[in-house]
């Protein structure tokens, strides 16, 4: 069996961080967390996630659209599978995100069981 | 008055007079005529009648016996007579005797039978002798009649100077009296061109009682009434530009400046074209890149500019028929609506905002309640889970109270408050009380004083609002067991006379940064956004917008690490301040 993959969870909401790791505690995922995006930069130079979750709406200077644009345009961390979490939902919104290349987008209220289907599907 | 009086009313006066004299003359001339004429001719006659006897007597039976000699005298004695020279008997068809005197000259006998028809100043008659129808002889007598000519000359003459003088008199007196009055209407014509022009202090010296006077004057009450609206069209704040039917600006409220910027400075005068040129070039070139023509700004009803400022602006343009209806003038409206649609878009961004932050307690509902639906968890983590679900619908409970208070507030729908006037002290107790009974457990401490009371105007539920969500805050921003005072105070304002009734919460909690300080009361603006501290961003929002309502205000001091004091300021009951609703 390969080795556990690590998932990074970035949300200034504890909360939701809460659900989410409840969502993926039956999966295969070794979980971390970060609570703004300065954090999950630096968290990512440290272990090397294979998955993200971002929360778009984040409080600093980056929001979770940007970051996901740094990180895709790395080429060092291009290969990370993201996923962007946010209140809003317009087409406009969704659009950005897949610019900014985001590989699935979930709009909050969201099903933890559709989250985790997609994750399933951005593992293989 | 200096001014030339031109035009043709005068003149037609002038005409007028003249003709109606003339004529009025001649009628005059050929009823003398006919007059002086009758009387000499009567006079005349009564001569002529004394010669009838003379010659019926001396003449007639002479001729009839035909004594030549004695018909010689006869006609002699007529010939005498002063008036009389010719005379010439006939006895049937024959001519018996001829005399004339010795200024008769030679000329034709015509017997006439109008005094005024003998030319050459002589008139014929025939005096026949008729016997029994029949005449049997005639005497043909002519009268010199200069001297009656002369008198009818003379007449005419007298009539013709008087005629003539009456005339001249007539015309110059209409001359001057229709020149009064052209000039009284001239000055009319002129007031009302300037006015129109655009010269707003138009006087018009019109005397008298008559019609132009009051004509004149009811022109002043029009330039009067149409200054008022003049008056009113430039306090608008917007901007009106008139459009003449020669396609000419000819006037600018002043507001258009404001509106348009320096560049609408110099319009007043030139052709419209330059209005649209302006128009164009301070478009929004990114959203009107399209836009060329007044036409096509008009159909866009708002459009964005830049004058440089942002501004949203309207136009709307109307059409005013001249009086003939064969040409028209143009009035353009120009209407600053940034604030209008700033505040639309305000409200929208809130109401988008305020569904947003609905989205993150109910993705933990849905997600957390999904989550216990698929899987079977233990009773700690279900336990968990379930306080959870619980909490954030509690916070979205808050929002949407909240969210409910705010648009109320907001709609002024609920505006009116419920004042009484009195001391507040029962809602500093209440909430003091039930802050108390809470979660976190904070040392309140309360201590009211005597002399730090002033009675107020206030809306006890209101107020209680307000002071829950500014205690509330101390409680959360504290520590466990921190310590929170609550204390009055009564200031006065010495400069305004207004005297102030405060209350003070104070914390000593982790206080607040400058920046945080300063957006505090922004609606959704949390000074703690981990979701560690609950609340929903509005209370301050809301706190503030009661106070206000108050004609009150709120004042905020804060250290960061060190606690915040909150005090809300409201106005005596005795003190002047006017109060925005009443109850």
């Amino acid at each position: 069996m390969a080795d556990k993959q690590k998932l990074l969870i970035v949300d200034d909401h504890e909360t939701l961080r809460e659900l989410l790791k409840m969502t993926l505690e039956f999966s295969d995922f070794d979980l971390y967390e970060a609570t703004d995006a300065a954090e999950a930069l630096a968290m990512v130079a440290e272990i090397k996630p294979d998955v993200m979750i971002l929360d778009i709406m984040m409080p600093g200077e980056m929001d979770g659209v940007e970051l996901c644009r740094r990180l895709k345009a790395n080429p060092k961390t291009a290969h990370i599978k993201i996923i962007l979490l946010s209140a809003k939902g317009q087409t406009e919104d969704i659009r950005i995100g897949g610019e900014a290349g985001a590989d699935a987008y979930f709009v909050k209220p969201f099903s933890p069981m559709s989250l985790l289907e997609s994750i399933k599907v951005q593992r293989y | 008055m200096k001014q030339r009086v031109k035009g043709s009313f005068r003149l037609k006066t002038l005409s007028l007079t003249f003709l109606l004299f003339v004529t009025f003359l001649l009628v005059l001339y050929f009823a003398s005529q006919k007059i002086l004429v009758n009387s000499l001719s009567e006079q005349f006659m009564v001569q002529t009648d004394s010669l009838t006897e003379l010659i019926t007597t001396t003449l007639k039976p002479n001729v009839l016996s035909e004594n030549l000699t004695a018909v010689n005298d006869a006609a002699s004695s007529i010939l005498a007579i002063e008036q009389v020279d010719y005379v010439q008997v006939y006895s049937y068809d024959d001519p018996l005797v001829e005399l004339r005197s010795a200024d008769y000259p030679e000329r034709e006998f015509k017997a006439d039978r109008n005094l005024m028809r003998a030319r050459d100043g002589f008139f014929d008659v025939v005096y026949r002798f008729d016997i029994e129808g029949t005449t049997v002889g005639k005497a043909l007598v002519s009268f010199s009649i200069e001297d009656e000519r002369a008198l009818l000359l003379d007449a005419n003459r007298k009539l013709a100077t008087a005629a003539i003088v009456m005339t001249l008199i007539a015309l110059l007196v209409t001359w001057i009296l229709a020149g009064r009055i052209a000039r009284r209407i001239q000055l009319l014509e002129h007031a009302s061109n300037r006015f129109a022009a655009g010269e707003n202090d138009v006087v018009l010296p019109l005397q008298g009682n008559d019609e132009i006077a009051s004509t004149g004057r009811a022109f002043e009450q029009m330039m009067w009434q149409i200054r008022e609206k003049y008056e009113a069209i430039n306090l608008s704040p917007d901007g009106i530009l008139l459009v003449s039917s020669n396609k000419r600006i000819s006037f600018t409220s002043p507001a258009l400046l404001n509106i348009l910027g320096t560049g609408a400075r110099n319009l007043c005068g030139k052709p419209l074209r330059e209005f649209e040129t302006l128009l164009v070039s301070i478009l929004d070139k990114r959203t009107h890149a399209d836009i060329r023509s007044l036409d096509n700004l008009i159909e866009l009803s708002d459009f964005r500019v830049h004058t440089p400022e942002f501004k949203i602006l309207r136009c709307i343009r109307k059409q005013v028929d001249s009086p003939d209806g064969k040409t028209f003038s143009e009035v353009f409206y120009l209407r600053d609506i940034t604030h209008e649609s700033e505040i639309d878009r305000m409200k929208s961004e809130f109401l988008t905002t305020a569904a947003h932050e609905l989205r993150t307690p109910l993705a933990s509902v849905m997600g957390f309640s999904e989550l216990l639906m698929m899987n079977d968890y233990d009773q700690e983590k279900t336990r968990f889970v379930a306080e959870t679900i619980n909490r954030q619908s509690q916070n979205l409970k808050h929002l949407v109270d909240d969210l409910l208070d705010i648009a109320r507030i907001e709609a002024r729908s609920d505006g009116v408050l419920k004042l009484e006037k009195g001391d507040a002290t029962a809602v500093v107790n209440e909430c003091c009380d039930l802050i108390s009974g809470g979660d976190k457990q904070c040392q309140l401490i309360y201590q009211p004083d005597e002399a730090a009371w002033s009675p107020i105007w206030f809306d006890a539920y209101k107020l209680k609002q307000a002071l829950m969500n500014i205690l509330s805050n101390a409680y959360k921003y504290s520590q466990e067991g921190g310590i929170v005072i609550v204390d009055t105070l009564v200031q006065q304002d010495e400069e305004e006379g207004t005297g102030w009734f405060g209350i003070r919460v104070s914390d000593q909690g982790i206080g607040m940064s400058e920046e945080q300080l300063a957006h505090v009361g922004e609606k959704f603006y949390r000074a703690d956004n981990t979701g560690s501290i609950p609340g929903t961003g509005l209370g301050m929002a809301l706190t503030s917008e009661i106070i206000s309502l108050h004609s009150g205000h709120m004042e905020i001091t804060s250290q960061l690490g060190q606690g915040t004091q909150v005090t809300l300021w409201i106005p005596t009951a005795d003190s002047m301040v006017e109060l925005k609703a009443h109850g």
